[in-house]
């Protein structure tokens, strides 16, 4: 029982550890039918006033593959709520992840950022603009 | 005291979750000889590359391939078909042939500046010079760039 136990704590942290990332307040889209373009922020929920970044993730359709190297032949720009301000993100791929791309930035505004990436990924050129989920104030996380 | 093998598998691969992300220091390349996205008009005869930290070099990777690129592509297409290939011979062995360079020139162990020689009278086109590093922090990270060779 005990050794149940423990198999199931140490599982627990692995399932998040590897579906978290795709999943928790990220948006997805395919683009040219073969490749998953998925955005979001690399800490989520996000609060204002921290360190953050983007998390741009990229995947075969056909096999969920990661697609690495794209660093040069795609762009990104994060837009303030309300369109109040542009900023033009240098992508890197991110360490140990094949596949994951980010940009550092903080989030001054509460609400909802807006993510353009666009570019090439082999033959195919696409110009797609994603929603994250609310930023909230890290006023509310302060006590007392 | 020692775990089974199921149970020491998921402790590593929890740790190694746990650890993710946390690396701070890398080696990424600060300059770049033919320049990064650059055209010269004169085949060169080698490649300088200078990283932001010391490198292993007998524990790194150095190539240049010539990229199958069509002239009318624009700078975003030229990258992504190299990053394609990067993705497909970069850990590639055995491909000396294949390749655009001829091997290190470079004699350290460790070093911020790679000259890689190139093969003599390269034909124009596009070229993707690609690397994977250790840095001597222990960090490992690759990337790439291309240049062309356009005589006037």
């Amino acid at each position: 029982m005990r050794r149940q136990l423990l198999v199931l704590a140490l599982c627990v942290p692995l399932t998040l550890g590897v579906i978290a990332p795709a999943v928790l307040g990220h948006q997805t889209k395919v683009v040219g039918g073969k490749y998953r373009v998925i955005v979001g922020f690399v800490r989520e929920p996000a609060f204002t006033d921290e360190r953050n970044g983007l998390d741009l993730i990229v995947r075969r359709v056909e096999d969920n593959a990661p697609v690495e190297h794209l660093e040069r032949s795609l762009s990104a720009e994060l837009i303030a709520p309300g369109g109040q301000g542009r900023r033009a993100l240098r992508l890197r791929p991110q360490f140990g992840r094949p596949g994951y791309y980010t940009d550092d930035f903080i989030l001054t505004r509460p609400g909802v950022y807006q993510i353009r990436v666009w570019g090439v990924i082999a033959d195919v050129r696409f110009d797609e603009t994603f929603e994250s989920h609310e930023v909230r104030p890290l006023s509310e996380l302060r006590f007392p | 005291m020692r775990g089974s093998f199921p149970e020491t598998v998921l402790v590593g691969a929890a740790l190694a979750l746990l650890g993710a992300g946390a690396a701070a220091a890398h080696a990424y390349l600060r300059a770049a000889e033919p320049a990064e996205d650059s055209t010269v008009a004169v085949a060169p005869s080698e490649v300088r590359l200078v990283f932001s930290e010391p490198i292993e070099v007998r524990f790194s990777t150095f190539k240049v391939y010539r990229v199958p690129a069509d002239p009318g592509w624009d700078r975003r297409r030229l990258n992504a078909a190299a990053g394609a290939l990067v993705s497909e011979v970069l850990r590639r062995r055995g491909d000396e042939a294949d390749r655009a360079d001829a091997g290190l020139a470079t004699a350290a162990r460790t070093t911020t500046t790679v000259t890689l020689r190139l093969r003599p009278h390269l034909a124009p086109g596009a070229y993707a010079v690609m690397w994977r590093v250790l840095s001597i922090d222990t960090h490992v990270t690759q990337g790439f760039y291309v240049f062309r060779i356009r005589p006037n």
